[in-house]
């Protein structure tokens, strides 16, 4: 008779005749740890705003219990956003674990390489010439980040796809992305720069269920496929191309597939709420760091995600009184301290 | 130990040539694997011998003949059958930082597993049969990158073992221990190779460890097998001294039995690791 649960080697298994895993009790605790604080900081940005509210007032409303103006605030208004912050960060984290496996380099994360600018990139141009519904914009950072993506295989073949090589090709191609994108917003008329402008900071200003619904839905779908599907051949090209082969995992095609999968995953939060910079750098490195993992590690990710994504959400509204700041611009300033750090302690290591 | 391995499996390679894009590695090249028996490859380096094992265990397309595992062609299997009949140490194997031996040996399990199925009991018990084979259950929880270098060959070892795979293929599983890690490393292949009847595939370097532990050794030298038996048979003077560029003498070896090789001087460098024109006095 075996237990349902036991605990081994500091970690604790589940098994039943047909399911079984296995996580660190570590990695656990720290998962768990940062879905409470993000329910906490969804909460906390629930209640708070130009009518504050308490936490029962908030619970009430979100079960339908609550009076007309309060269910208005909380669930109409402030609940799009809390649950956009939340699956948006969680699917950035994943995005940004699978790039950082895939090129072997902590600083191969989609906004170091260009995939982010890609889709940015594809995005205003969607705005900009044919127009910003949902399925445009969805279409336009798809293409984006495709090409971006085939470019990139194709400018660092030759040099691995790990690497040194692919991060310098990448900021490279950024910058140039940067710079069609201001093109584009400095020739469009002027209403549709500014949408066009607004958006390529990266906001949840304005989100609604309505207009994000499907991003929100598709993006926990996809984060959900990523970890179930991907996961173990991952943590194999962990450890190098012909191990994982031998294995019985093609490492071509866990790194096709992982690519494919982050392309997409960035353009549903891109499309759905313009390029938000950086959460995909952190989200894995801390995510990895808290639970002690060795290797690619995705749940972690997408909980630091989440986590981030709210927290630098919550900050973005209330940090400057009566002015909401976009998303992207906390993230970018947070990000950046972050990026420095890391690229000082990777120099030290002799990694770059 | 009471658990045995699979039932013993027949690899073969069919006349097969093997190339990384335009550049031809080795051709018309046929070589039975005995099974249950112990076989290590020698040959100079580069002269194929990582090359034979990534044909031999799928990962090298050849460009023509075939390589049959069980008389099927190995690239008709699954990627993940073939795994679970055949497993290979590469050179190239890297551990993530920071990973420990038990979560190392775990990831040996992946053929066995499947999406829901990702640690069942039989997974648990491998690994645990793994770890205590190669003497790690101690340092299951241990960094591999804070292990010694003969610690950290285990690890991998343990790794490869919990595949449970009835075909181990090892490529210079030996190299950059020192002398008793390396004989300690071997006598576990051996007893793996005799107790269990796993069949072995070893490259080494040391022509005595592979004098000594071989049933058969394949000897390899540019791109060919230029011979294949019991070291009694191929290991002659005249083959050291064209394979290697080495005169040698051979001798009984007076403690374990078999050849034992004591090399005179160096005759010729082998062409694959000559020295240019330019470089030669
Ligand atoms: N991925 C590769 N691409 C091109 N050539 C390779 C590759 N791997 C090995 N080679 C070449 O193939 C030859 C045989 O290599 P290898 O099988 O590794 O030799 P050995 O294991 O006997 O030292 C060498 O000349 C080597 O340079
Ligand atoms: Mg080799």
């Amino acid at each position: 008779m075996s237990p349902l649960l036991s605990r081994d080697h500091g970690a604790v298994t589940l098994r039943t005749p047909a399911v079984s895993g296995r996580m660190s009790t570590r990695a656990l605790v720290a998962c768990v740890l940062l879905l409470a604080a993000t329910a906490a900081t969804t909460l906390l940005a629930l209640m708070t705003g130009k009518v504050g509210y308490s936490p029962g007032e908030v619970l009430a409303a979100l079960v339908g219990d609550a009076p007309a103006d309060v269910e208005l605030f909380v669930v109409r208004w402030r609940l799009p956003r809390a649950v956009a912050a939340v699956t948006f960060g969680a699917v950035l984290g994943v995005a940004g674990a699978l790039f950082q496996c895939v090129t072997r380099n902590p600083l191969g994360s989609p906004d170091i390489i260009g995939f982010s600018a890609g889709a940015s990139a594809g995005g205003v141009a969607a705005v900009t010439l044919i127009g910003s519904s949902f399925a445009v914009v969805a279409a336009g950072t798809l293409i984006g980040g495709l090409l971006v993506a085939a470019l990139i295989m194709l400018l660092s073949r030759g040099g691995g796809t790990g690497g040194f090589r692919l991060v310098i090709v990448g900021i490279g191609l950024s910058a140039m992305l940067v710079s069609v994108e201001s093109w584009l917003v400095l020739t469009a008329d002027l209403d549709v720069a500014q949408v066009a402008a607004l958006w390529s900071v990266g906001t949840l200003n304005g989100t609604s269920f309505t207009h994000s619904g499907i991003a929100m839905a598709l993006g926990i779908a996809a984060v959900v496929a990523v970890i179930v599907l991907l996961s173990r051949r991952l943590t194999l090209l962990d450890l190098g191309e012909d191990l994982s082969g031998a294995l019985g995992a093609d490492p071509l095609r866990t790194r096709t597939v992982a690519v494919l999968a982050g392309v997409l995953l960035i353009a549903i939060v891109t499309a759905a709420a313009g390029p938000i910079a950086f959460v995909a750098l952190a989200a894995p490195h801390i995510g990895r760091r808290l639970a002690g993992m060795a290797g690619v590690a995705l749940v972690p990710a997408a909980c630091t995600g989440a986590f981030l994504l709210a927290l630098s959400d919550f900050v973005a509204q209330h940090a400057l009184p009566g002015r909401m700041l976009p998303v992207g611009v906390v993230t970018v300033a947070v990000g950046g301290l972050y990026l420095i750090t890391l690229i000082v302690r990777e120099n030290r290591k002799g990694v770059l | 130990m009471s658990q045995s391995v699979p039932e013993p499996s027949s690899l073969r390679a069919d006349r097969i040539t093997m190339a990384y894009q335009d550049r031809i590695i080795g051709e018309d090249l046929s070589v039975d694997i005995a099974d249950g028996r112990f076989t290590v490859i020698i040959g100079p380096n580069g002269c194929g011998k990582s090359t034979l094992l990534r044909s031999l265990s799928r990962l090298l397309r050849t460009r023509s003949g075939t390589v049959y595992l069980d008389g099927k062609d190995i690239h008709r299997s699954r990627a993940q059958d073939v795994a679970g009949r055949l497993g290979l140490l590469p050179q190239t194997a890297i551990a993530p930082p920071g990973i420990t031996v038990f979560d190392l040996a775990r990831r040996g399990r992946y053929p066995h597993q499947s999406i829901l199925s990702r640690w069942s009991a039989q997974d648990e018990a491998a690994v645990h049969r793994a770890l205590a084979q190669t003497e790690m259950t101690e340092l299951a929880d241990r960094p591999v990158d804070e292990l010694s270098g003969g610690q950290r060959q285990r690890a991998w070892v343990a790794m490869v073992l919990a595949q449970e795979s009835s075909i181990l293929l090892l490529d210079e599983p030996t190299t950059f221990l020192d002398v008793a890690h390396q004989i300690s490393l071997l006598d576990l292949f051996a007893q793996l190779n005799s107790d269990e009847g796993r069949t072995t595939v070893a490259v080494l370097h040391d022509i005595n460890h592979a004098a000594r532990y071989a049933d058969d050794i394949i000897v390899m030298s540019h791109g060919r097998i230029v011979a294949h038996g019991p070291p009694v048979d191929v290991l002659t003077p005249e083959l050291l001294a064209e394979v290697f560029g080495v005169e040698a003498v051979v001798i009984d070896d007076p403690v374990n039995g078999g050849p034992h090789i004591i090399t005179r001087h160096r005759t010729r460098i082998p062409a694959s690791v000559a020295p240019t024109r330019e470089e030669a006095p």
